[in-house]
């Protein structure tokens, strides 16, 4: 047997990352489910070995005739995932125990979620694409239903369930027609074959295939108009499942998108209004939605509805101008460090206050826990995008890109909005410190969420203020 | 003689998944994907691949559409306990999709259809299809069987631990 082309190395995170998530199930199985206790180690070691491989400074071929590729946004996008994956597993782990879930099923279906999102991070073609958006939503979608004692659990993961379907089925339908009119699975192939059907009659059917498909990312990405699940959804799953949603899927969705409409840069002319008008209402809804809650979950899920907003209008640059991904790149990972940690801080302040995320369990925090209320402070700022923290870069370089691609407008709305952003970011921060407890006592972190909210803390500082860091880390490995 | 196969068998396919959409009963929601099924198994025909003809024929033919008159079956479901269950938020926007999924198929009808540029890949043998399957496409393939692997956890995780109490009737 030949097997000449396929250069496993280039699909090894992924191979880790699924065997432990196998090697979780096997162990469960084995010990019949009293060891559990240590399966979180075995999880975060396959990620640990997945992220040193990432890591390491060998320029690394693509693979699989080209379907696994290894360029500057799978490497973004593998880290990131790898990145979430250990801020929240100890975490989950603990949260699964404390409330009854199955932790095994938990972290082998966390693991198997991350393989579909770094396979679609570096997806070269589109079947992989599509697979790979099938394998995290499908992990997803039971993950969403693990509180299934709860009836607010099992609705999130009915409607996830039946959103995201009519998303793939979109996703596919959209894919079948662009590639039968392009004549080519490989996503980097798809414009030079677009062109060569320009002025034709297959034209149209190509352009068909780019609106369903581009409807079907934005469905999975939680963009206006089609972000109607994303409340129930986040506030409905158990919340380390919450937090997973709406970092690590998030940003392999936006590598995946990012991916094709870099390859659709030539008929931009055709998507770039479209992507336009859904970007700008996706900040303002989000935005505003957000101000208005007065459920912590809830304001962090519409908080990550008007990040995509953001996310967006990077991504519109990327085919207009033949602006690089670097400021999506970029924005993803001190946005994700930020609402990993905060879903976690949301998760234990509510369990020790209302036990239903209001915000007013953080009335007072600065004087039962300081260090808690200030770092909680600089998480949301973060989010906001104060300087010098990481957002701020992030948001200047979605910004100027934008600007660059003469979405100057867009630009605009996108700074306008991000004040009314502040406002919602600043009134837990106010209360924490400007408010008189409702409850007495200390609120001790324990280790694990001490460790998350330190190193999501001092990450959002240090990408602030070496944003370089980061960025050349993903130029120097693998082009 | 091809055209009005391949149009026959394309009616028989699009009314086999309007009958599923369309009838209340679950069985016989279950034998009008039957239909759509055995339709498909006729296009792979006319696209020369006959093996993957008769796979869909054995697999989703056989195999799956009875394995889901045997739940259905088993589950004993009646008509006045199946309600409409709608999606509340949004309804506009999945209508809205509709039609333009609607006009995107009349656009291409009248362009003139696709191009048929895609190579139509190896002649459909087993051996031709087993080569392209695990060496061109064996990423995908094993992707897939992640897919199900996941699937199925998340199956046992949802059933074994997730049921609804008995007393969370409120």
């Amino acid at each position: 047997m030949d097997f000449s082309g396929l250069n496993v190395a280039a699909l090894l995170p992924e191979l880790l990352v699924s065997g432990g998530g196998l090697l979780v199930m096997a162990l469960h199985a084995a010990f019949r489910g009293r060891q559990d206790r240590q399966l979180v180690w075995v999880s975060l070691a396959s990620v640990v070995a997945a992220l040193a491989f990432c890591l390491n400074p060998l320029t690394v071929e693509p693979g699989y005739f080209g379907s696994a590729l290894s360029d500057p946004m799978a490497f973004a996008g593998r880290i990131t995932v790898l990145a979430a994956l250990v801020l929240l597993l100890p975490g989950g782990v603990a949260y699964a125990r404390s409330r009854n879930l199955p932790q095994a099923e938990y972290l082998s279906l966390s693991l198997f979620a991350a393989t579909g999102m770094m396979a679609l991070a570096s997806a070269g073609d589109l079947i992989v694409l599509f697979l790979a958006v099938e394998v995290l939503s499908i992990s997803l979608y039971c993950l969403a239903g693990l509180m299934g004692e709860r009836e607010s659990s099992r609705q999130a993961a009915l409607t996830y369930f039946l959103a995201g379907s009519f998303a793939s089925g979109f996703l596919l339908f959209g894919m079948a027609l662009l590639s039968g009119s392009a004549g080519t699975l490989d996503i980097a192939a798809l414009g030079t074959g677009l062109a060569r059907v320009s002025g034709t009659g297959t034209q149209w059917v190509a352009l068909g295939g780019v609106v369903l498909m581009i409807a079907g990312l934005l469905f999975k990405v939680g963009a206006v108009p089609f972000h109607s699940w994303v409340a129930e959804v986040y506030s409905g799953s158990p919340t380390v499942v919450t937090a997973f949603m709406s970092t690590a899927a998030k940003a392999a969705a936006f590598a995946g998108f990012g991916r094709v409409l870099l390859a659709l840069g030539s008929v931009s002319e055709a998507w770039v209004p479209l992507v336009g008008i859904c970007a700008g209402a996706t900040m303002i809804l989000g935005n505003f939605t957000a101000l208005v809650q007065g459920n912590f979950k809830r304001m962090l899920a519409f908080s990550s509805v008007a990040h995509a907003g953001y996310l967006l209008l990077g991504l519109m640059a990327v085919g207009a101008a033949g602006e690089s991904l670097e400021a999506v790149i970029f924005y993803l990972l001190p946005y994700v460090l930020a609402n990993a940690a905060l879903f976690l801080v949301a998760a234990k302040v509510s369990q020790a206050g209302s036990g239903n995320y209001k915000l007013d369990d953080y009335k007072g925090l600065a004087r039962r826990n300081p260090w808690l209320a200030g770092l909680l402070a600089l998480l949301l700022l973060g989010l906001a995008g104060m300087p010098p923290l990481a957002g701020f870069m992030g948001k200047f370089m979605v910004f100027s890109a934008a600007v660059r691609a003469g979405h100057t407008g867009l630009a605009v709305l996108g700074i306008l909005t991000s004040v009314v952003a502040v406002f919602t970011y600043l009134r837990p921060v106010v209360y924490a410190w400007f408010h008189e407890p409702e409850e007495s006592g200390a609120l001790n972190l324990d280790g694990g969420l001490a460790f998350v909210v330190w190193v999501a803390g001092a990450g959002l500082l240090l990408l602030g203020l070496w944003p370089r860091l980061w960025l050349d880390l993903c130029a120097g490995i693998g082009v | 003689m091809e055209g009005i196969l391949f149009v026959l068998l394309s009616v028989l396919a699009l009314g086999g998944g309007l009958w599923v959409l369309l009838r209340r009963s679950p069985v016989d929601s279950a034998l009008g994907l039957l239909t759509t099924m055995v339709a498909i198994a006729g296009h792979y025909m006319l696209l020369d691949a006959p093996f993957l003809a008769a796979v869909q024929l054995i697999v989703y033919g056989g195999a799956v559409i009875i394995l889901f008159l045997f739940v259905i079956m088993l589950l004993n479901l009646r008509q006045d306990r199946l309600r409409a269950r709608r999606l509340a938020a949004g309804r506009w926007v999945y209508a809205l999709a509709g039609v333009a999924v609607l006009f995107c198929l009349a656009g291409i009808f009248l362009a003139g259809g696709t191009s048929g540029a895609v190579d139509a890949g190896p002649s459909g043998t087993v051996e031709a299809f087993g080569e392209a399957l695990f060496r061109r496409w064996v990423y995908p393939f094993e992707l897939t069987s992640v897919l199900l692997l996941a699937a199925l956890v998340g199956a046992v995780a949802l059933t074994r631990h997730a049921a609804p109490k008995a007393e969370d009737k409120a």
